[in-house]
């Protein structure tokens, strides 16, 4: 029988916050810049022209079949001999996720739009909205409701992934704490207790996509 | 003095000669009734003279100054502030398109505040007034999806009514309702007929035209087929697709006097 012994994860709680901390903030620049470059992707996918639409597709078809783990490994390594790129860990993170997590985001973004029915807009042009006015009055509202639940599931699954950072050597939840089992030789109860901290960061998202799901104050009749 | 005239106007989809040719002139105040079986253009004859739907070819004029015109698909020109136009002519959708997202009094004030400069408070004030009228009283803060056919109806006549307008566009709007409802909402309309607001009504119910309108136009295949006083229309008129027409729409329970 294993002798537990939860002693070492309460000695070294700086380890798990400090890697937790940086787990939130490469989580929190990728949902930034991934949902930023998501929403001018998702509206270049409905452009009438090709030169927009085409280009934006290619990317975003390329970013959904792009495992995170390759693309990670890929810029890391290749990044510096190709572009020139000099990033460091953390950011080589924070872009792999950006742009995986953009590409799912623009596909998220063109449904909630063209979730909106044609009479919603009309209806609202014909009582004299201008047509800026339609897009913040009547559809993104609308959109936005319709976008909430999956773009937040997308944001729970980009800090779920950022733990491939750890390949890395970025210092986030993961990593710092299999540095710790190399000193303590604890595998079984750090990692128990890394998966607890995934578990407290992830929680409070995944009740707030509830939430979502199930706010009733209006909805589609 | 005409409000609203049509002169040779035209529209095709595609292959689709949606509307033929049809020239037309409302005078203020009237209320004229738009009959005709289903696909003659009926719908697309409200859509293009709300600028939804662009016209081949043709002239729009309203309140004697031409307003759009167009010589073919690709040469027309539009010489109003369209979002000036469409507070002034406004139309009821037979889908309604309330707003999901806002509640009945922010739905039906909406457009008005955006529109107007007029404080808020006046606006909401003549808002409740309105809904008040319709029986609305108690729904102000409901949200749309908690209304009935009928309500949700209502609230759309009420959206319409706020922005003042000089012309009411209705596309079949009783035609998604429980028949017993649909006497409530056609007395709104026969109300504000008899209050002077110019009206076009595609409607199926030829007992309303009968009633209300001034007079009866009767489409068939994108043409004005018949156009005249609702006694001319139900019991003079000797056009055989008229009568034919007549003749089904009483098969399907609707009597005529």
């Amino acid at each position: 029988m294993y002798d537990w012994d939860f002693n070492i994860v309460f000695q070294h709680k700086e380890v798990f916050l400090s890697g937790a901390i940086i787990t939130l903030e490469i989580t929190f620049y990728a949902i930034i810049f991934g949902t930023l470059l998501g929403a001018v992707l998702g509206v270049a996918k409905k452009s009438k022209s090709p030169y927009i639409r085409i280009p934006a597709n290619i990317y975003i078809e390329l970013f959904l079949a792009l495992p995170i783990l390759v693309l990670l490994i890929w810029i890391y390594y290749c990044g510096p001999l190709l572009f020139g790129l000099n990033l460091s860990g953390f950011w080589t993170a924070v872009l792999a996720l950006s742009l995986s997590l953009s590409a799912f985001v623009a596909e998220i973004v063109r449904s909630g739009l063209i979730s909106v029915p044609i009479g919603q807009i009309e209806s609202a042009r014909g009582l004299g909205l201008s047509s800026f006015q339609t897009i913040t009055r009547i559809v993104l509202p609308q959109a936005i409701k319709v976008m909430t639940p999956p773009l937040l599931s997308m944001y729970i699954s980009t800090l779920k992934m950022s733990s491939l950072a750890s390949v890395i050597a970025v210092y986030e939840l993961l990593h710092s704490a299999q540095n710790l089992i190399l000193s303590s030789y604890r595998p079984l109860e750090v990692y128990t207790a890394v998966a607890i901290s995934y578990l407290i960061l992830i929680l409070p998202l995944t009740l707030l996509t509830r939430r979502f799901e199930t706010s009733k104050k209006w909805r589609i009749s | 003095m005409s409000i609203l005239e049509l002169k040779n106007i035209n529209k095709k989809f595609e292959e689709l000669q949606a509307i033929n040719n049809i020239s037309l002139s409302v005078e203020r105040g009237e209320t004229i009734a738009i009959i005709g079986p289903s696909g003659c253009g009926k719908s697309t004859l409200l859509r293009c003279i709300c600028l939804f739907d662009k016209i081949d070819c043709g002239e729009i004029h309203f309140e004697n100054d031409l307003i759009f015109s167009a010589r073919d698909h690709n040469h027309w020109s539009i010489n109003i502030d369209r979002n000036k136009y469409h507070t002034d002519v406004i139309m009821v959708f037979q889908h309604l398109n309330l707003w999901p997202h806002l509640n009945v009094i922010d739905n039906i004030c909406l457009a008005p505040k955006l529109a107007y400069n007029s404080n808020k408070g006046e606006i909401k004030e003549k808002a409740i007034e309105i809904l008040q009228q319709m029986g609305l009283s108690d729904k102000v803060k409901k949200y749309p999806y908690t209304l009935s056919g009928g309500e949700k109806q209502r609230v759309a006549i009420s959206r319409a009514i706020m922005m003042n307008p000089k012309i009411l566009l209705f596309d079949e709007i009783t035609s998604a309702l429980d028949p017993e409802i649909v006497g409530e909402i056609l007395e709104i309309i026969a109300n504000l007929s008899e209050h002077g607001m110019t009206m076009l009504i595609v409607t199926h119910e030829m007992q309303f035209a009968n009633d209300v309108a001034d007079r009866v136009l009767f489409m068939n295949y994108g043409k004005v087929e018949e156009i005249g006083s609702p006694d001319y229309i139900f019991n003079e008129s000797k056009s055989d697709r008229l009568l034919t027409f007549l003749k089904r729409m009483r098969k399907q329970n609707f009597t005529i006097k």
